[in-house]
């Protein structure tokens, strides 16, 4: 409130400031540029498409299928275009669930996927959901969403991030209704439905 | 030094260059349980978009991520990042943080919550930043509403919230040990525990710093020693998150204790001369929050909290400047049909304590109450794609009398990622303690004949009359996101103020002691009328997978004259000039998955930040500040941070103090710091 200075002096451009800037731009450019490429690890968007992969790989583990699907690997078909393919094929690479080995693959049409136990629908075919849920219904194939508006389209698991986290909503009746069997470890992580499916 | 300037970027360069080209590691998230899983964050720029892509208003968060990145060891540091705040170091323990213009270390129209408690001076209408701030490790996000926020936030929202939020108990299982030091930090450090009992989680903390002085003080001549503000301060507390069925509780607490050191600057009559003279008090501080929630069926939620807050922080001129708040509210949230209605109501009992010293109050204890309620109703329209919310506060002030905080926005979101919005709000700044009730002598004009052979005292006053401020805000905005990595945010607004604090200059009246003088008394009234007028532009962009860059550009102008009803001998009161031009520019690099380099770069045109009574105007330079950090993750449990703040030059000067106190150069500084969770 009130001035208890001696008025400062007009002040004067100090260069060696845009000086010491330009040096330190160039080496920086080279830095960013060298560790490009290298440095997936600290992106965000990439933590989480590969934290949903990592779901993805536990949800094999923790659904039970009907024993007719057999002993073969279990297998996870791709629908659609969306981010989780590359991080889902690097997550599940060497590893086995309960003595299967696991395997993924693309599919062109919801029709085929009643050759595989998790249907992953990526983000292009959300809007297709109730018609692939038509298609699958009362084959036990666990269907998963990587949006959250398709889990009142029918889809049994759908993503959703909550608090700045990836979380999801389980569909626990639909799923049971075909055979499948889902741990409690499993529900106690699921988020409750925003929005109960029809 | 300039050289040394050179020397810490190519170095910081240099040690980038040398491990950025190592292949990352990824981590393997298969490896985690499903628990810990479902509790790694995904903070992003994009994320955060998506969800405040609903709010007709103009919002940034904080991220926790940001909080470690910035490498800033304080709260006002860390609102530097945030487009549209200006923040200036003033002193050692003193900042201006202002949105829109209110610049200044009492800028009194911008909220402060922690946790929903109010740590807004009822004294002084502003708020203490060196006084129970929470611990930076135990903040989850700090959430920055610019322009008003009555409605929901209450009284003195005026022109902006910052909401602070720490982190819940649930998400802070394990021990966290920080420890640090450097040339202006010279020391800091925390430690916090926590785990679960049942369905009860809890963590307890406590840590400490010790700031060193800034330099070179605004009236005495330039001591290279130091600007003889240091301040050092401790602190602890708990935080409790318990869940039942369809129940949620919080309760917390903590308590604070400083140390600081101040130049107070006061007029002497026996010299006749305006000294700065060193003075050292204690602050404290402590607060008891709990909070309970209950959910009713899918659209209904019930909250309950109180609190109680208590803060002393003395002044050179004042030996105790106490508050105690006892603050309960009551809210209720609930969807019917296309509509989303929150209604509440709550009081608070405040209980002012001002100790002896030069700057007197009349009354010097006084117990008050505040009432207030509000309703909102946000309306969807056409899928959603259309918000339309009206809402309004109702207050009562004890200094104020009633009033009202009424909003009123729209929200039109044609496409996903895109959001257009208009807003038109009232809201009040209530009047403080200080400004009814204060006599605070502030200059002296020596004895000469024009003074009729004796020296004149100048003196604020409070007055009994002085009412509650006003402004009525219009703003609109866009928000987007134009790309997969570009997303941008665009405000621009319009402020009316009006019944803004003026000062009433009263004919010199004769005083005998200790020697006769002149006392000339400039009393609180509410003649000045302001115009603000800006607009905001941020951009954040993923240049490259493993870079981000945010940028911002702010402009702002004041106008002030006094108003046509002003009594005879007005002048204005808050005669600030904020910088016009203020650009940002924050870049985050991975440079691998171990190493972050992390550059901050801010530029502020011309202010003059000080309202001058007598006196010419005192303009704070344009200034560029550099700010790096280079992070280093060993592993999954341990993280060093390097920072250096301030790199461009030795000293500079951010801002200015209104009163009391002397404002100091801030100056360059590196400091270490090492984070060890288990």
């Amino acid at each position: 409130m009130i001035g208890l200075n001696r008025t400062n002096g007009r002040w004067r451009p100090r260069w060696p400031v845009w000086r010491s800037l330009s040096i330190a731009v160039v080496p920086l450019a080279a830095a960013i540029l060298s560790g490009q490429g290298a440095a997936h690890a600290g992106d965000s968007s990439d933590v989480e498409i590969r934290v949903k992969a990592a779901f993805i790989f536990n949800f094999a583990r923790f659904v039970e299928w009907p024993p007719r699907s057999g002993a073969g690997p279990v297998r996870i078909a791709i629908l659609g275009r969306g981010d989780l393919e590359r991080p889902l094929r690097d997550v599940i690479r060497g590893k086995t669930v309960n003595g299967r080995s696991i395997e993924v693959a693309r599919i062109g049409a919801a029709t085929d996927a009643g050759c595989c136990e998790i249907l992953l629908i990526e983000r292009s075919e959300s809007r297709n959901v109730k018609d692939i849920v038509l298609a699958l219904s009362g084959t036990p194939v666990l269907t998963v969403c990587d949006s959250e508006n398709c889990f009142r389209d029918g889809a049994m698991v759908a993503f959703r991030i909550v608090e700045e986290s990836v979380r999801f909503e389980i569909n626990q009746e639909a799923a049971e209704r075909t055979g499948l069997k889902i741990s409690s470890q499993l529900l106690k992580v699921a988020v409750p439905g925003a929005e109960k499916p029809r | 030094m300039r050289h040394g300037t050179f020397q810490l970027i190519i170095v910081l360069a240099a040690v980038s260059l040398a491990f950025g080209g190592n292949p990352p590691d990824l981590p393997d998230y298969s490896d985690l349980s499903l628990d810990q899983l479902a509790n790694v964050k995904i903070t992003s720029f994009t994320k955060k978009e998506q969800k405040l892509s609903q709010v007709a208003g103009a919002i940034y968060v904080i991220t926790q991520e940001q909080i470690v990145r910035s490498g800033l060891t304080s709260v006002p540091e860390l609102l530097r990042l945030v487009p549209g705040v200006d923040v200036a170091q003033v002193n050692g323990n003193q900042w201006s943080v202002g949105v829109r213009g209110t610049v200044g270390a009492y800028s009194n129209k911008l909220l402060v919550l922690i946790d929903g408690r109010s740590i807004y001076s009822s004294v002084f209408s502003g708020v203490y930043w060196d006084v129970g701030m929470p611990l930076l490790d135990e903040i989850e996000r700090i959430e920055v509403i610019r322009g008003p926020g009555a409605t929901i936030w209450g009284a003195n929202a005026v022109l902006g919230v910052i909401n602070i939020i720490t982190k819940s108990s649930k998400d802070t299982h394990g021990t966290t040990i920080t420890s640090g030091g450097g040339t202006s930090e010279r020391a800091l450090g925390s430690a916090s525990m926590g785990g679960a009992i049942g369905s009860t989680s809890y963590r307890a903390f406590f840590g400490g710093s010790d700031n060193a002085s800034l330099s070179q003080t605004s009236l005495s001549q330039a001591s290279a020693a130091g600007a003889g503000d240091s301040w050092s301060s401790v602190q602890g507390g708990f935080r409790l998150d318990g869940s039942h069925k369809r129940d949620t509780w919080i309760l917390e607490g903590d308590l604070f204790r400083g140390v600081e050191n101040e130049i107070g600057v006061s007029p002497v009559l026996a010299t006749q001369r305006v000294i700065e003279s060193p003075s050292q008090f204690n602050t404290a501080a402590g607060s008891l929050t709990g909070e309970w929630r209950r959910h009713f069926a899918d659209t209904g939620e019930l909250r309950v909290s109180s609190y109680y807050d208590y803060a002393d922080r003395p002044e050179p001129q004042a030996s105790r400047v106490a508050s105690g708040t006892w603050d309960t509210a009551i809210q209720y949230d609930f969807t019917a049909g296309r509509h989303s209605i929150s209604a509440g109501a709550g009081e608070r009992l405040i209980t002012d304590s001002i100790g002896p010293g030069e700057v007197t109050f009349s009354p010097a204890n006084l117990t008050y109450t505040n009432f207030n309620a509000f309703a909102q109703d946000e309306m969807h329209f056409v899928h959603d794609s259309l918000l339309f919310t009206v809402g309004a506060k109702l207050e009562r002030n004890h200094f104020g009398g009633w009033g009202s905080d009424p909003s009123v926005n729209l929200l039109w979101m044609p496409e996903k990622h895109h959001s257009l919005w208009i807003s038109a709000a009232r809201s009040l700044r209530t009047p403080s303690l200080f400004e009814i009730a204060v006599n605070a002598p502030f200059a002296v004009v020596p004895a000469s004949a024009a003074t009729g052979g004796l020296p004149v005292l100048g003196s604020f006053g409070g007055s009994p009359a002085f009412a509650s401020e006003s402004v009525n805000d219009f703003e609109g905005g866009y928000r987007g996101q134009l790309s997969k990595a570009l997303s941008v945010d665009l405000t621009a607004f319009y402020d009316r103020y009006s019944n803004i604090r003026s000062f009433v200059i009263g004919n010199p009246v004769l005083a005998f002691a200790p020697a006769p003088y002149l006392l000339a008394t400039a009393s609180t009234a509410n003649g000045t009328v302001e115009t603000g007028k800006g607009a905001e532009v941020s951009l954040a962009w993923q240049v490259l997978p493993n870079w981000k860059l945010e940028g911002s550009y702010t402009y702002t102008l004041i106008d002030s004259w006094l108003s046509g009803s002003a009594p005879p001998g007005s002048v204005y009161g808050d005669e600030k000039e904020p910088s016009r031009n203020k650009w940002r520019l924050q870049s985050y690099v991975n440079l691998s998955r171990s190493w972050q380099l992390d550059t901050f770069l801010y530029w502020t045109s011309e202010a003059s930040p000080v309202t001058n009574l007598e006196s010419p105007k005192v303009l704070v330079p344009p200034y560029t500040r550099l700010d790096v950090r280079l992070g280093y993750k060993a592993g999954r449990h341990w993280q060093l941070s390097l920072a250096g703040q301030n790199l461009l030059q030795a000293r500079h000067l951010e801002g200015t103090t209104e009163l009391l106190t002397a404002w100091s150069y801030v100056r360059r500084g590196v400091y270490l710091k090492s984070t060890w969770q288990f």
